[in-house]
C-alpha cells in the first residue's frame, strides 16, 4: 500500500546518506557506527549491508532503473532506503 | 530524553555565524520550521521567545562540508548537550509542502562562506497551520509579526 504522507525521515537518511557516502571518511564512519554493538538496529544492519551500500552508492538520476531491478526481486528502492539506519550523535 | 531548550533567536543567528565563519567552501542552506521563525525574529530585532521551546534545528542543503557538520549536531550528540537542542537535516523533498513561488519572498543573507535561504514567514507557517502545530503564529506575547 503507497504511503500518503511522505517519510521525511527516510528521505533524509537518503539524501544525506548519498552525500556523505562519497567522502571516505564519513563512509567509514557511518560503517562503524552502524556495525557498533550500541546500535539498536545493529543485527538488522547486517543483514541489509549490501543493498544498503549499493543505494548509498547509486546516484540519484539512477533510481528509476534500481528500482525497477530491486523490484524484480521482491523489494523496492522505499524498502531498502527503510533500512538504512538512524544515526545516533551519543557515539557517532 | 533530547533536549528542548531552543527558544531565542539568537541561539540560531549564532549557530549559523560559527557555521559560516567555519566553512572551508562557499555553501548554501535553506532553514525551515520554528528555527526559521526565530531566526526572522531575530533578523528584525524583535526580543521574544517561543512559547514553548523546540528541540530542533531544520535545514536543508546541498553542501557536503555542511551535511558534515550537521551530522555531529544531532540528537544525542555533545553539541545537543552543550547547546540544549539538535539538528535535523530535512530533505528536500519538504519543499513541496510550501508553496511553488516561495522562493519569491525567502530571506537571503550571506554569512561569512554560508548562503542562507529563509522562507517568509508566512511560507514558513502554512505547513505547521495544515498540521495544527500550537507554537504557530506567536513568539512572546504577540504574534509572528506576518509583514
Amino acid at each position: 500500500m503507497k504511503d500518503l504522507v511522505p517519510n521525511y525521515g527516510d528521505f533524509a537518511k537518503l539524501q544525506y546518506g548519498r552525500m556523505l557516502w562519497k567522502l571516505p571518511a564519513m563512509r567509514e564512519r557511518l560503517l562503524q557506527h552502524w556495525a557498533d554493538p550500541r546500535h539498536p538496529h545493529v543485527e538488522r544492519f547486517q543483514k541489509w549491508k549490501g543493498e544498503v551500500e549499493r543505494l548509498l552508492s547509486t546516484e540519484q538520476g539512477q533510481d528509476d532503473d534500481l528500482d525497477a531491478e530491486l523490484r524484480k526481486r521482491g523489494l523496492s528502492l522505499r524498502v531498502v532506503a527503510r533500512e538504512i539506519p538512524s544515526v545516533f550523535g551519543s557515539f557517532f | 530524553m533530547p533536549r528542548r531548550e531552543l527558544r531565542h533567536g539568537h541561539q540560531v543567528a549564532d549557530w549559523l555565524e560559527q557555521l559560516g565563519a567555519g566553512l572551508n567552501e562557499p555553501g548554501k542552506m535553506i532553514l525551515i520550521g520554528s528555527a526559521a521563525l526565530l531566526w526572522h525574529a531575530f533578523d528584525r530585532g524583535i526580543q521574544g521567545e517561543l512559547p514553548e521551546a523546540s528541540m530542533v534545528v531544520d535545514p536543508i542543503t546541498d553542501t557536503e562540508e555542511i551535511a558534515r557538520v550537521c551530522y555531529d549536531c544531532l540528537i544525542g550528540s555533545e553539541f545537543e548537550r552543550e547547546h540544549g537542542w539538535h539538528v535535523n537535516l530535512m530533505p528536500e523533498l519538504v519543499l513541496r509542502e510550501f508553496a511553488p513561488d516561495w522562493r519569491d519572498r525567502a530571506a537571503m543573507k550571506s554569512i561569512g562562506r554560508l548562503t542562507l535561504m529563509v522562507p517568509s514567514p508566512e511560507d514558513l507557517l502554512r505547513p505547521k497551520l495544515r498540521r495544527g502545530e500550537p507554537r504557530i503564529g506567536s513568539i512572546g506575547n504577540g504574534r509572528v509579526p506576518l509583514d
